[in-house]
């Protein structure tokens, strides 16, 4: 196998032994780290792979290998970290082709010299990759104003299980030229082939970026405040509710809560939002400077991508506070570990630090998982294990719940685009 | 795409249809939607032999107007028992033949469907039945400080339903994005007569985003029923400018710069000389200089604070760049004046000559005045009259030829001239289809932007929806690639011989775009 897999990606692109430890995929070590330096080549290792039954989990840098289900066994771990160019950038056009293996981080360098931007800030931050925030449908904060990868993305270049190269949707801001296959594969958490380029829709760097933080005293006094911000038609970039312990990075109180308020905009708009914040939430708001903001959205960002066990709860926005409470019941919520909620979209993170779980109380974890996604489906909500313990999954929780009916034609899709069953096997619409 | 010359009769009708719809499957159907949902009479199928795009006609056999998910459900699912195929249909404005009843399809009419069932302000969304009228839903959402963004030009007539299919954009879609960005939620009937329940609700995407790859499917998956929309708020203030040009080319630089230079605006919509004079001339005037070579309309809105300031900058921007006037806005009332240009304009252009052919491709914005350059070098050579409105904003050009079908020297330098003119688009780095959707009028122009690979992938996924291909067949995929397709020969009536041709070829009603 591995002479096989060096002869199309040459000996710099597979890694055996403790190279590839590092990539294990929940405790699972893959045989060898496959990474192609060109398109052809990961479409050759994938027709490869399919012939032989190989089992492939498709991967960027490494960070979110973590997701979902522990596969049942890895023979490769194909990663894009040689895609990693700028295959085209047109500040005029407000475009950008980048190979998937980019990082965002290095893709922000890039565009800033230009004043635009990317605006998506996942919680693995910068150091994640361009392919694995589509793969994997990831967005941060910035979501409430931004929206998420499918409203960004315009094109990508996809190996399917098979090695076809698939080019989707196209580098233009506007396209409707058949179906619309970009956002089949955009979260199809590398189940459908390996996204190898992608092309961006890019924006103008605000003229004003201003983050405000309110303190609360407990998690309604935090609602009430968001929920003002809300009706008040202020239109933040992002509104994010942080309970304690991480309240604490915004610097307000030990054990308050606190509203974290962006305002982007040109420098009036912003002042002017500002200033309304400020006489709807009554006082005691705080504004950040540049590098203090920018270090507290990274931190918080930080606090989910280091999180043993990351769940997210969400339903309407509107139903915030039910959501928060059925989150609180979660073992040592708010005190042990914190929720974050994305309270415009009503999206409520559970962020369970390494130090606050241990595999000893994983069956009680997957009960409240369990306990907390039948309440919310009843409403309609959900509840996505973004990153589970494999004892969590183990002791029964579905990371990903059950999308109905629907499932077969899920099931269909990904025949299509891996007929031998070799990508992420097991792992997500199974 | 065809030979603009001729309205073309498209196999399907005729005896094979009728062995296939017979007698007991139309009582089946009027059991299902009761006695007066089921048309079958000539004269009445008249009305959905085509849809906006009026070159091309076919009758279906017959057409069937359902209410409810359940009763479409019932209807699909006894239509496929007979293996007879079906469109689903909205208004019939669109621009693409994506309604065409090939293949002996029944209709399945979303016209009934036309309820408003929910509008929840809070979470900003709506859920609607497919036949509710766009503009309907924006003044629904209105009374809540709302309003649905995806505004297509002909959205006083069409449908959420049609606007899924065909994924429609609209002039504000420059910066509120198109359908796809505002679908949430859909229920679907699938093409065997199964409900499905695609996102929707409260809660995240749960397994594959199939709302996103459901959205501009253009009737091929199935019917969606029920729809659920993201609301926006209705912005605070709006700013709009009329800058008037001497040179079409600095009219299109002036956008590439408006955009390079980080402007956000709602809208930036162009028209040139032919377009400006022609609105001038129709009871649309708005006291445009009918010598200006082109005028861009450049929208902001938003919060108040700034915003003046903003259009103040974008004003300053089109100046540099060679406008000869730039007006803003004094009142709702001027406003309208400045969009009438825009909107009206394939109406007014329809006095100008007794056919229209209008394209609907898309270039990248920086590539806007050579592209635009080569279009008018393209109409000069082949001796055709060109007029462009246009999204100049997201490079969504609508080119629009001018001219008389009986001329059948002319109508074959227009088949050339569109050929070239999209050629021109997808070798800039475009695509040749932003807002209309491909339909039956572009099959054959997917292989420029797509490999045969991605091709059959499509169709691929096609059959998982719809294995036996019963859902609007004969669409998107050009003739040769899809395994089930299995295209009737195209029979074309002679030219000039077909009762009620209308005058727009290519263009349904002047509400295109």
């Amino acid at each position: 196998m591995i002479e096989r897999l060096r002869g199309i990606v040459g000996d710099a692109g597979v890694r055996t032994g403790e190279a590839a430890a590092r990539w294990a995929v929940h405790g699972v070590v893959p045989a060898a780290v496959v990474v192609p330096g060109s398109v052809e080549e990961a479409a050759a290792v994938l027709a490869l792979a399919s012939a032989e039954g190989w089992r492939v989990e498709p991967a960027g840098a490494g960070t979110w290998l973590g997701w979902g289900r522990a596969p049942g066994r890895v023979d490769l771990v194909l990663s894009t970290a040689r895609l990693a160019g700028v295959e085209a950038y047109e500040p005029e056009d407000l475009t950008a082709v980048v190979g998937a293996g980019l990082t965002l981080g290095e893709l922000e360098g890039r565009l800033t010299r230009h004043g635009q931007w990317l605006p998506l800030d996942p919680p693995r931050g910068g150091a994640g990759t361009v392919g694995a925030a589509v793969s994997l449908a990831e967005a941060g904060p910035l979501r409430l104003a931004h929206g998420t990868p499918r409203d960004h993305v315009l094109g990508l270049t996809l190996v399917t299980g098979d090695g076809r190269v698939l080019e989707l949707g196209g580098r233009v801001v506007k396209n409707v030229a058949g179906f619309d296959l970009v956002k089949l594969v955009i979260g199809s958490r590398g189940t459908l082939g390996l996204v190898c380029r992608v092309a961006v829709r890019l924006r103008p760097l605000p003229e004003r970026d201003t983050t405000l933080v309110v303190p609360a005293a407990g998690a309604q006094a935090a609602v009430d405040a968001a929920a003002a911000v809300r009706a008040a038609r202020i239109e933040p970039a992002a509104l994010e509710l942080i309970s304690p312990p991480a309240a604490e990075l915004t610097g307000v109180a030990p054990g308050a809560w606190a509203v974290v308020v962006r305002l982007q905009g040109n420098a009036e708009a912003v002042a002017d939002a500002e200033a309304r914040v400020g006489q709807v939430v009554g006082g005691g708001v705080q504004a950040l400077g540049a590098d203090r903001a920018q270090e507290l959205w990274a931190a918080l960002g930080e606090r989910e991508a280091e999180a043993a066990l990351l769940a997210r709860l969400a339903d309407w926005p509107s139903a915030l506070a039910d959501t928060l409470t059925t989150a609180l019941e979660l073992p040592g919520a708010a005190v042990a570990w914190p929720l974050l909620a994305h309270a415009g979209s009503g999206i409520v993170r559970a962020a369970v630090s390494g130090d606050a779980y241990s595999d000893a109380a994983a069956e009680t974890w997957a009960a409240a998982l369990s306990s907390a996604r039948a309440r919310l489906e009843a409403r309609g909500g959900t509840v996505l294990g973004a990153r589970l313990p494999p004892a969590v999954v183990a002791a029964g929780l579905d990371p990903f719940g059950d999308p109905g009916p629907a499932l077969r034609l899920m099931q269909g899709l990904r025949k299509e685009f891996d007929p031998a069953g070799i990508l992420a096997a097991g792992r997500f619409v199974v | 795409m065809s030979d603009p010359s001729r309205t073309e009769r498209v196999a399907g009708e005729g005896a094979g249809t009728a062995a296939r719809l017979d007698a007991a499957l139309v009582a089946e159907l009027r059991r299902i939607v009761g006695p007066d949902g089921v048309i079958t009479d000539p004269a009445a199928l008249l009305v959905y032999e085509s849809d906006g795009l009026t070159a091309y006609r076919v009758r279906p056999s017959a057409v069937v107007l359902p209410r409810g998910t359940a009763q479409v459900a019932a209807v699909v699912r006894r239509l496929a028992g007979a293996g007879v195929p079906f469109v689903p249909r909205g208004a019939g404005t669109g621009l693409s033949g994506g309604a065409l009843a090939l293949e002996g399809a029944v209709v399945v009419s979303l016209a009934r469907m036309d309820r408003i069932l929910s509008i929840d302000p809070e979470n900003r969304r709506a859920r609607v039945e497919p036949g509710v009228v766009n503009a309907r839903l924006g003044r629904a959402a209105a009374a809540y400080g709302l309003t649905y963004a995806p505004d297509p030009s002909s959205q006083a007539a069409c449908t959420i339903g049609g606007n899924v299919a065909e994924n429609a954009g609209g002039p504000h879609c420059l910066k509120y994005g198109v359908t796809s960005n505002h679908v949430t939620g859909l229920t679907v009937v699938l093409p065997d007569g199964e409900v499905v329940e695609l996102g929707g609700g409260g809660g995240e995407t749960v397994g594959y985003d199939l709302v996103g790859l459901f959205v501009g499917s253009e009737g091929m998956f199935g019917v969606a029923t029920e729809i659920e929309v993201r609301l926006v708020p209705e912005p605070e203030a709006v700013e709009t400018l009329l800058a008037i040009f001497d040179r079409v080319d600095d009219a299109s630089r002036a956008v590439s710069a408006i955009i390079a230079e980080g402007f956000l605006p709602a809208a930036l919509e162009m028209a040139d000389q032919a377009t400006i004079r022609a609105v001038e001339e129709s009871v649309y005037a708005g006291g445009f200089p009918t010598d200006a070579a082109a005028a861009l309309v450049v929208e902001f809105d938003g919060p108040r604070a700034g915003l003046v300031r903003e259009a103040e900058r974008a004003a300053e921007v089109c100046r540099r760049e060679g406008a000869r006037e730039v007006r803003r806005a004094r009142d709702e009332a001027e406003r309208q004046r400045f969009w009438n240009a825009r909107k009206k304009s394939f109406g007014a252009l329809g006095r100008l000559a007794p056919d229209l052919l209008v394209q609907d491709a898309v270039v990248p914005r920086s590539k806007l005045p050579a592209v635009l350059a080569r279009i008018y070098e393209l109409a000069a050579e082949h001796r055709l009259r060109v007029a462009n409105v246009f999204h100049a904003g997201d490079g969504n050009l609508h080119p629009c030829i001018l001219f008389d079908r009986r001329d059948a020297d002319e109508v074959a330098r227009v088949a050339q001239a569109s050929k070239e003119m999209m050629r021109a688009c997808v070798e800039a780095g475009g695509t040749i289809t932003g807002e209309h959707g491909v339909g039956y009028d572009k099959r054959e122009y997917m292989e420029l932007v797509f490999s045969d690979a991605t091709l059959e992938a499509m169709c691929g996924v096609r059959r998982v929806f719809d294995p036996r291909g019963l859902a609007n067949p004969g669409k998107v995929f050009p003739v040769r690639v899809c395994r089930e397709w299995v295209g009737p020969a195209t029979q074309f009536e002679p030219a000039g011989a077909v009762a009620g041709a209308r005058r727009e070829a290519g263009l349904g009603g002047g509400t295109a775009a």
